[in-house]
């Protein structure tokens, strides 16, 4: 059993680089296959003399400001992505707090998404920051046809699917719901967009479909502007107790650049004399904006449209602090989103007509060329959302733990480089057993319990396996440190080796000692053990170490981690330790 | 057809239970018909039970999520004399495999293969704790009397799933081979009774073996006595085919609680010194309605008894003396009643039974008050690591 989370764990950063990069020489490997395939058709093209461009119906400008708004949006949310804490933090720092206190069913939601991601941390990340990047392209390029609508579809399941697992439903279950804070959720906004660019163009000119949207929209911004005036929620009352000083104290603590702290500290002081003059203002701009898509007139629309999308960017900078300063940002919060929307909604009324007719439709020219570039750039923004996608399919559908998550629980104290401490103990015939007299020769230290029912006889498993792959080699000693402190008998570490199958096996050395002196090595290896109660195995860090032929650390890692383990995972753990023993041994 | 034969059974069978343990003969509340566990025809023995032995008693409960077996813990609990009952639970290995011992006060605890584990850990008893060395064997065999210790010579015995009795002479000493299944089945004994399986082990106090058994043929007791070498078996006329589920010593032989029949089975205790064999009436209601079995064995008492559990939508305690008729315990108890065991040194009556209800990590222990009502004795409140396997 691990011990508790790394999220900055080198490891896991490492292997998230690497596999940024490999997925990276994927995407550019399909880009040149299709700049090659795009030059032979453009050639073709000209070669033939074909027609030179095309009319085609203007794009509504409601899609258009989606489609180019949330583009951009995606674009943002892969590139913050990119952060090497993601792996592990994203749903340990992120995820899990926005879910803290979420009714059960709303929290199992969340524990779904976030199990399912730590399973696989490096693996779901990487496909994190192409998936988000690949959306935002394909929607910023492909701006019309079958390949934009389905971009906007893309971006809708996705969002959707990021809204209910990751963002605990928009904390829409969770007191005290908010506008100004987030509710609904961001990516709430980005499902709307998705589906609006998903639909057929002709729709959103329609003035039935616009009136729905008015409506709808109207209701929401009406529900939270109740919702925000309502009494009793904290949000009149100032003092440092109150909702706005709590939040703004609450962000001015994480780190972050001085200008955005210094607004949030100004906004500290502002509100904990004077809540009520904010609150009225966000309860007036919502009523507003309310009432003008509930009016049904484009006017009031205009007029609440400007106020939200002033009042949004003011939230923004006060509320949300910029979203992305402080902390581990992943988006930019709900309020560029939800200005989109909104602009959004106005242009939708203000275009839409009673009867839409083909021959009203303003046309624009696109060349050819343009035309084929456009394609092919879709084309080439749909292989970067499929190289995120895939293996994200992957992440749902794999079973077990990956070894990377294993890595950032209970990483070993000994650094890389330094001399392995040194150590006398038995092995598991009783004979004394000292680490320096194997100078000459490479160790691979781990610690397992002999009596463990999960991850240790697995692990030992994987030593033999991996020791075969070495050739059974004599110059490479396989040693394991008894991380049991009740079962510590020779006999019981021989019954293990039986069970296992490791007696003929004579590069394995499995040793113990009395409780002092392996206490002495688990606190110089930075092993904690833990005994639990209630029929609890002993708990325990698995770190594992390759030392050298002369005695320094070359390598560690830590074991596969809680959870079951498949023969993937164990494959992939055998090439770790194959790997670093060969590096070692050079 | 088959359903509604299956409730009348359902029936019949709680209808003679609430009958044969109320004072009164008032019937217990029943529900729907449909509402009752269905019965189980599965004659695995029930680890949940527990052992009284010179004043230290010990009991061995199922608990966490118990629908999940990968989230079912099993926890001991020990109470001396007449001392309040504490957690036991050996530390350092997850319980979900099962928990098994042989005698409380200076004995044996181990815990049973699961998940990755192929090897079982056992830790000596003194006084009813567990040591903190503990040892590890090749698996276990699951069963209740798995395992024996001699309260002499302190030679230790188990039965392995693969059917071998091992005897380790000392704590340090290596475990060697005393007999297996395919040695017994070669001996007269073994013939006679047509041997399946080991089921239990003990020792007698002369310090030779018995071991329970499962046997084909009709006509024995399942108990198999070793004396100078030569294996032997009781004979009993009455009895069909038959299968030990416990075995424990008892003054100068063994009792055994019998599983006698085939799929209308019922359970008898037996008891055995040289060569008398007595039988107790069978529990008045078929061994598919088990739940779990307790055995309360008083070394050196006046008499050895077997309290067995039973019932459907509650269950009831009974005594089964060898040589007599069953004794019912008053008032039936609830269906999360998992064991009942004796407590302190008397001989064993309803007063110094004490029975164990669970509700996920919580055991609650019951008493007989003066007026043959189950009281609350007191709760034992276990933090269970949930999915410490998995």
């Amino acid at each position: 059993m691990g011990g508790s989370v790394n999220t900055n764990s080198s490891y896991v950063t490492a292997q998230f680089n690497t596999a940024l990069l490999q997925e990276l020489i994927v995407i550019a490997v399909a880009m040149l296959a299709i700049a090659i395939l795009s030059t032979l058709v453009l050639r073709r093209q000209a070669s033939k003399a074909l027609e030179l461009g095309f009319d085609l119906p203007q794009e509504p400008a409601v899609r258009r400001l989606l489609r180019l708004g949330f583009g951009v949006i995606w674009v943002i949310d892969g590139l913050l992505q990119l952060q090497p804490q993601m792996p592990i933090g994203l749903p340990d720092n992120v995820v899990t707090p926005t879910a803290a206190s979420a009714p059960a069913w709303v929290s199992s939601l969340v524990t779904f998404g976030t199990d399912a991601w730590l399973r696989h941390p490096v693996l779901a990340a990487s496909a994190t920051v192409w998936l988000q990047l690949g959306l935002g392209l394909w929607l910023l390029v492909a701006n019309r046809g079958w390949a934009s609508r389905a971009a906007g579809w893309a971006s809708a399941v996705w969002a959707l699917n990021v809204w209910i697992f990751g963002n605990a439903l928009g904390t829409l279950f969770m007191a005290p719901i908010s506008w100004t804070t987030g509710a609904p959720g961001a990516v709430f906004f980005y499902v709307l967009a998705g589906v609006a660019i998903g639909l057929p163009p002709m729709m959103l000119k329609r003035q039935s479909f616009s009136l729905w949207m008015s409506r709808v929209l109207g209701l929401g911004l009406a529900y939270f502007a109740i919702l925000q005036a309502w009494p009793g929620r904290g949000f009149w009352g100032g003092g440092k107790d109150g909702a706005y000083p709590s939040m703004a104290s609450e962000m001015g603590s994480v780190s972050q650049p001085g200008f955005s702290a210094s607004i949030q500290h100004w906004f500290q002081t502002f509100t904990t004399n004077s809540s009520w003059t904010y609150n009225t203002l966000v309860v007036v701009v919502l009523a507003l904006a309310a009432f003008g898509f509930l009016s049904g007139k484009v006017s009031w629309m205009r007029l609440g449209t400007i106020v939200y999308v002033a009042m949004a960017l003011v939230d923004w900078v006060l509320v949300q602090d910029f979203a992305v300063f402080g902390g581990m940002g992943t988006d930019l919060n709900s309020m560029i989103p939800s200005a989109l929307i909104v602009g959004g909604a106005y242009l939708l009324a203000r275009d839409a007509k009673e009867v839409v007719d083909l021959e009203e439709i303003p046309v624009v020219r696109e060349s050819r060329d343009t035309r084929t570039l456009r394609f092919v750039g879709a084309i080439a923004a749909t292989v970067v959302f499929l190289v995120g996608a895939v293996p994200m399919l992957l992440v749902g559908v794999l079973p077990g733990t990956s070894a990377d998550v294993a890595a950032a629980t209970g990483a070993g104290v000994q650094e890389l480089n330094s001399p392995a401490p040194d150590f006398t103990l038995i092995d598991q015939q009783g004979k004394r057993f000292t680490l320096s007299d194997y100078r000459g020769k490479t160790v691979v230290l781990s610690f397992i319990d002999p009596v463990c029912t999960s991850e240790c006889p697995i692990e030992a498993q994987e030593m033999q396996v991996a020791s075969q792959q070495l050739g059974n080699n004599p110059a490479v000693e396989f040693v394991a440190i008894n991380s049991n402190p009740l079962y510590r008998s020779p006999a019981t570490l021989r019954a293990f080796d039986t069970a296992e199958g490791l007696t003929g096996w004579n590069q394995w050395q499995f040793l113990t000692g009395t409780k002092a002196q392996l206490q002495t090595v688990w606190d110089a290896y930075g092993v904690g053990v833990e005994i639990l109660a209630g029929g609890g195995m002993a708990a325990h860090a698995e770190p594992i170490y390759v030392i050298n032929s002369s005695g320094v650390i070359t390598a560690t890692w830590t074991a596969l981690a809680e959870g079951s383990v498949n023969t993937l995972e164990s494959q992939s753990a055998v090439s770790l330790i194959v790997s670093e023993v060969q590096k070692a041994s050079k | 057809m088959l359903r509604r034969a299956t409730g009348v059974s359902v029936a019949f069978v709680a209808a003679s239970m609430a009958l044969l343990t109320s004072p009164v003969g008032a019937m217990p509340p029943m529900g729907s018909m449909s509402s009752m566990p269905s019965m189980s025809t599965s004659a695995a023995p029930s680890l949940a039970g527990g052992v009284n032995d010179a004043g230290t008693s010990m009991s061995i409960l199922p608990m966490g999520h118990l629908s999940d077996s990968a989230n079912t813990f099993f926890q001991s609990f020990t109470a001396r004399s007449d001392a309040s009952w504490n957690l036991s639970t050996p530390p350092g290995i997850a319980t979900n495999g099962g928990i098994t011992l042989s005698s409380p006060s200076n004995g044996a605890i181990a815990v049973l293969p699961y998940y990755a584990l192929h090897l079982s850990a056992i830790s000596p008893l003194v006084d009813g704790v567990s040591s903190q060395d503990g040892e590890a064997v090749t698996s276990l065999l699951k069963a209740p009397s798995a395992m024996a210790k001699s309260p002499h010579s302190g030679a230790f015995f188990l039965v392995t799933r693969k059917g071998s009795v091992l005897e380790q002479s000392g704590p340090t000493q290596p475990f060697t081979t005393v007999t297996s299944l395919s040695a017994l089945k070669k001996t007269s004994a073994g013939k006679r009774c047509g041997i399946q399986a080991i089921t239990g082990i003990a020792i007698q106090s002369d310090e030779s073996l018995a071991v329970g058994v499962r046997c084909s043929s009709p006509g024995t007791t399942g108990v198999l006595t070793q004396s100078g070498g030569t294996w032997t078996g009781s004979l009993a006329s009455k009895v069909g085919p038959c299968s030990v589920v416990r075995i424990d010593p008892s003054g100068a032989g063994v009792i055994a609680l019998v599983r006698t029949g085939g799929m209308k089975a019922s359970l008898r205790s037996i008891s055995i010194a040289g060569s008398s064999v007595k039988l107790s009436s069978p529990l008045p209601f078929m061994y598919s309605t088990l739940r779990s079995t307790a055995v309360s064995n008083e070394s050196g008492g006046v008499r050895s008894d077997i309290v067995a559990l039973a019932g459907t939508k509650h269950v009831a305690a009974a005594i089964l003396t060898p040589g007599e008729h069953v004794h019912p315990v008053a008032s039936v108890l609830p269906l999360s009643t998992r064991a009942v065991v004796s407590q302190g040194t008397a001989t064993i009556s309803p007063a110094t039974l004490r029975a164990f209800q669970v509700s996920k990590g919580k055991a609650t222990i019951q008493e007989l008050n003066a007026s043959s009502a189950w009281e609350t004795l007191s709760v034992v409140n276990v933090t269970i690591p949930y999915g410490s396997t998995k």
